[in-house]
């Protein structure tokens, strides 16, 4: 489903140039559940925003569904078009989850998880059905009107992860999802992505710097320096 | 922390500009209230003039050239002189070859008021009446009877000279009222009025002109003028060493009709003050409404800083440094930017004075300069935007030094 | 995203943006509100006199008092008869100073005015709050007598059996000496009002241009020049009502020409005073407009600063999915709704001070003239100051929401 072929990224901090990536190559198919694993600096975060458009490749092609996406773009600039392009997919085949969760404070959770679906112009009614559900499924259903102030680290992150789910996406993005929870909250969140894979069939990719959460993916993919180190099958479960 | 400033230059320019901006505007406001005052008591203080005698409302003053002589007699009194006006309906007309033009007249006795005016006044005058032998300097009027001869000498305004051709040496006609028989005047001299020609008052055609009182009186279309000699006013002017409250009790023992007219020079300048007080009151106000608007800028803007630093306020509070410090150094802070706003402020104010000046002047059409840009006017309010500024400086840098230690520490975002 | 609680996640911010724009918009209602009630105001006091033409002797105007009309009836009556687009002219002689008083009391300065009406016109007097208009009012039948005729002065004191001593006095003067219909009051031209003549008293009015309360009396124009000995019928002015008031220009220009006097239409008149209000106006609209610019660089600078705030939060929208569009609709909304909020709460205060101004200046000892509003609210005031703020709300969100866009979402999240 998405494929990166040769991918670079090229940072120009000053006059010293920063590799973030070099020549990457990586495909994930449908229904992978993958990890991406490296020290500070080897570039996974990079890789993600690569693979969830919301970074360009220096060089190199990002394929998804067999759609090479920056084709007609020059080095490093996006025409309107293509942005607006982009942020479609990203609204409706890709989900995020982030270290910080980012959800709007001004908003309840369940309107938070909504925010997605309203963009994507889903009816009233429908997108509060499916709001209640998706918080219901990660277990916050006694919290739809409560404010992310109200809420600990690990709720939160929940919230957040309702609303990746938001608009049916056909894979999940999580950077460092459980880099601000605790380690139970941290068990339970990798246990619903492990749900979500199996039983929905939504592809999954974990960013994290965490062994023993990179472990419970899948594959896992070892990075170091902007290159791929390594690629692992770790055994189905 | 004064170093902060530089650090989000964009958002302290704003400030700084948002502060000169209604400091200039304070200051052209100041300046202009500063001007009216300033005017209205020049010209009084200026003056010879001791007291003035000016019944209230249009009671007159009667047998105006005997009270002149009687009261000239009296010990101290350097000087007397009466003025007759006669504008609005009852003006007199003047036949500028077929033109018809109103004239608004004061009747004087020459000689007395030429010694009752101040260098400055005196300046205005090109030429002037000729000297007569009699006391008066009013033939005319000579032995109480208005039968003397007439000597028809005017002395003209720049306006009305200006706007009709007219130069020192013409001869022209002037009637108390249209139908009523003409006299020939010839102009003796030329007077600046101080009106531009222009403006407001250029519009509504003020012309003036100064003729001998009994002449005036004569030629007045009202009956009842040179019946009773009548005049409007009278000016005293008084040796130095007199004693103005005694003389004025002579005055008003001797003339109690008059009582409730007597003016000291003082009290005319009181009068001309309070007169200004509230327009002063109201420039000064509406040019502080844009200053407040700044300062409440200032103190969000401040507000937001201090939320920004939270972290880095709590770590210089867990690092030993005092509420005090913190306390100070914001406030310099944004007290800094408050004064590096004002005295920038000060140049643009200079001008948008003199602008705002001139353009009431010119709007009104007067000579009159409306801009008093002087050091106490700047130090005024140089002095109302510090105090405010200290006042709405106050409440953000009061939220820094308060911050609780742990809280600002965890605080994120 | 929800612009409107954005502004309550910063309340103390939100409450001092509000209050210092609100300051501006202030400022803005009242003077646009005064600059209008000047305007507004002798515009009224004009029309609501009926008065089509004016005129006064030849090279006066209405503000310096003009010359004196003499022969005035008689140039009345030829002007009347000559243009029938004519059908009343009153004539009145104003300016005169003499003094009054009830018996027995100190007199006191007063301003007599004559009047005489030829024709039939819907022009108005002064209201009358007590009493009646003089009997013979417009009428002047004196000047039909002998005596005036032939100027046959019978005693000194220029008084004559045919006089109706008919006049009505001012709201001042009815205080001043507690006089009511019916009651007399003597005109003498000397303080110890020697040689007067009475009058009998049949109103009070009030002259709604007049503020300092001044005590006037209103009798008949002949018997007024007689009693001044002014032989020739002079008036010092002449109100002339048409019938068709559009056509006030026209008449105004054929009298100026065939007559020695000075005629200026309702519409010139209004226009003059218009000229002189400018200067006011002019001024007004600089102040402000620099206390407009202000309160704009303070609203655009914390617009600015609370967006860069949310730099994070933007780039993770964007992230998730949402657009540019939106993005920018929530700022611009942000924006107006806080220029809003400043504008219902400017206009609220700045009426309630302009009213208030108004109040304070129609009171006391120099008050306004009573026909005369210092203040003048309508809906295109209102209009307009909303339009400023709308565009202010609207200029103020500009430049954040172009740098909303321009967020780079990568380097945003990532922490640069």
């Amino acid at each position: 489903m998405i494929k990166l072929e040769n991918v670079s990224k090229i940072y120009r901090m000053g006059d010293q140039e920063v590799r973030a990536l070099d020549g990457v190559s990586l495909e994930i198919e449908k229904g992978d559940f993958l990890s991406i694993i490296g020290p500070s600096g080897s570039g996974k975060s990079t890789l993600m925003h690569i693979m969830g458009l919301i970074d360009i490749p220096t060089s190199g092609k990002v394929i998804l569904d067999g759609v090479d996406i920056y084709a007609p773009a020059k080095k490093g600039r996006k025409t309107k078009v293509k942005d607006r392009y982009l942020t479609d997919i990203r609204l409706r085949k890709i989900g995020f989850v982030f270290q910080q969760f980012y959800l709007l404070p001004t908003m309840t959770a369940l309107e938070n998880v909504e925010l997605p679906m309203k963009e994507a112009r889903v009816p009233k009614k429908e997108r509060k059905e499916r709001s209640k559900k998706l918080l219901d499924n990660v277990g916050l259903g006694h919290r739809l009107d409560h404010f992310p102030k109200q809420m600990s680290g690990g709720e939160q992150q929940r919230v957040a992860i309702a609303r990746a789910l938001a608009n049916n996406p056909e894979i999940l993005l999580a950077d460092e999802p459980t880099g601000e929870v605790d380690s139970k909250t941290s068990e339970r969140i990798m246990e619903t992505f492990r749900k979500l894979n199996r039983e929905d069939g939504i592809t999954l990719v974990v960013v994290t710097h965490d062994p023993s959460v990179a472990e419970k993916a899948d594959k896992i993919l070892r990075m170091r320096d902007g290159r791929i180190e390594s690629l692992t099958h770790m055994k189905a479960r | 922390m004064i170093k902060d400033i530089f650090r989000r230059k964009g958002r302290s320019a704003m400030t700084i500009i948002a502060i000169i901006a209604s400091v200039a505007l304070l200051l052209s406001m100041m300046s202009i209230a500063g001007g009216i005052r300033q005017n209205a008591v020049r010209h009084i203080e200026e003056g010879n003039v001791d007291v003035l005698i000016s019944p209230h409302g249009d009671h007159a003053i009667y047998d105006a050239h005997e009270m002149v002589r009687n009261i000239s007699e009296w010990n101290g009194v350097n000087g007397v002189s009466p003025n007759l006006y006669m504008f609005g309906t009852l003006m007199p007309v003047a036949n500028i070859s077929g033109q018809i033009v109103p004239v608004g007249c004061i009747g004087i006795l020459p000689r007395l008021s030429w010694d009752m005016m101040g260098d400055s006044d005196r300046e205005k005058y090109d030429g002037w009446f000729s000297d007569t032998e009699d006391f008066f300097d009013d033939p005319h009027y000579a032995n109480g009877a208005y039968s003397g001869p007439y000597t028809g000498e005017i002395v003209l305004g720049d306006t009305m000279m200006d706007a009709l051709n007219l130069s020192t040496g013409d001869t022209i006609k002037i009637a108390g009222a249209i139908g009523e028989p003409e006299r020939e005047f010839r102009i003796v001299g030329r007077y600046e009025t101080g009106f531009t020609g222009g403006g407001m008052i250029g519009d509504m055609k003020i012309y003036m002109g100064m003729m001998r009182l009994s002449e005036l009186q004569d030629l007045a279309a009202y009956r009842d003028l040179r019946i009773s000699d009548r005049a409007d006013s009278m000016s005293v002017s008084l040796d130095p060493m007199a004693d103005t409250k005694e003389f004025v009790k002579e005055l008003k023992d001797a003339y109690p009709d008059y009582a409730d007219g007597i003016k000291t020079k003082e009290d005319m300048i009181v009068d001309a003050q309070e007169y200004s007080a509230v327009s002063t009151a109201f420039y000064q106000a509406i040019g502080s409404v844009a200053l407040v608007i700044s300062l409440l800028f200032v103190a969000s803007v401040m507000i937001m800083s201090v939320y920004e630093r939270t972290n880095e306020i709590g770590m210089m509070r867990a690092i030993g440094i005092s509420r005090r410090t913190i306390f100070m150094g914001t406030f310099a802070e944004g007290l800094l930017l408050v004064t590096i706003g004002a005295i920038l402020g000060l140049i643009p104010g200079y001008f948008g004075s003199v602008a705002f000046g001139n353009y009431m002047a010119s709007s009104v059409g007067i000579n009159e300069s409306f801009t008093a840009f002087t050091p106490e006017m700047i130090e005024n309010a140089l002095i109302e935007v510090i105090v405010l500024g200290t006042l709405f400086t106050i409440y953000p840098s009061w939220k820094a030094a308060r911050m609780n230690i742990l809280d600002a520490l965890r605080h994120t975002g | 995203m929800n612009p409107i609680r954005n502004l309550s996640r910063r309340p103390g911010r939100t409450a001092l943006t509000v209050a210092g724009v609100s300051i501006a918009v202030i400022m803005l209602v009242v003077m646009l509100s005064i600059s209008n009630g000047m305007q507004k105001s002798s515009e009224t006091l004009v029309k609501d006199r009926g008065v089509d033409i004016f005129i006064t002797g030849e090279g006066g105007n209405m503000f310096m008092g003009g010359s004196m009309i003499y022969n005035g009836t008689a140039m009345a009556e030829d002007i009347i008869e000559k243009n029938p687009e004519i059908r009343e002219i009153g004539l009145s002689l104003e300016g005169i100073y003499l003094f009054s008083a009830p018996k027995g009391r100190n007199s006191t300065s007063s301003d007599v005015t004559g009047t005489y009406s030829i024709g039939k016109g819907d022009m108005k007097d002064y209201d009358i709050i007590e009493g009646d208009f003089m009997p013979h009012r417009g009428e002047d039948p004196f000047r039909n007598s002998t005596y005036y005729r032939e100027w046959n002065i019978t005693q000194d004191a220029f008084d004559s059996p045919d006089f109706t001593h008919e006049c009505t006095i001012s709201q001042s003067l009815s205080e001043e000496f507690d006089l009511h219909p019916g009651d007399t009051i003597y005109i003498s031209h000397s303080k110890n009002m020697s040689h007067n003549l009475s009058l009998t008293v049949y109103g009070v009015f009030v002259n709604p241009y007049d503020s300092s309360g001044s005590k006037e009396i209103d009798m008949h124009l002949s018997e007024l020049q007689f009693f001044l000995d002014m032989k020739n019928d002079p008036v010092s002015a002449m109100y002339v009502d048409l019938h068709d008031p559009s056509k006030a220009t026209e008449v105004a220009d054929w009298i100026n020409e065939n007559y020695p006097l000075s005629a200026i239409s309702q519409e010139e008149f209004i226009s003059q005073i218009n000229k002189f209000m400018r200067t006011f106006d002019s001024f007004s609209i600089m102040i402000s407009s620099i206390t407009v610019l202000v309160g704009a660089i303070f609203i655009s600078t914390i617009m600015d600063i609370a967006v860069r705030e949310r730099r994070r939060e933007i780039a993770a929208m964007r992230a998730i999915g949402i657009s540019r569009t939106t993005i920018v609709t929530d700022i611009f909304t942000e924006g107006i709704s806080l220029i809003f909020l400043a504008f219902i709460l400017g206009t609220l205060l700045g009426l309630i001070i302009a009213y208030g101004l108004d109040a304070w200046m129609s009171t006391g000892p120099r008050r306004m003239p009573s026909g005369f509003h210092l203040v003048s609210i309508d809906a295109i005031l209102i209009a307009k100051v909303f339009l400023i703020s709308m565009a202010l709300g609207i200029l103020s969100s500009v430049i954040p929401a172009r740098w909303a866009t321009k967020i780079n979402i990568s380097d945003a999240l990532r922490g640069d």
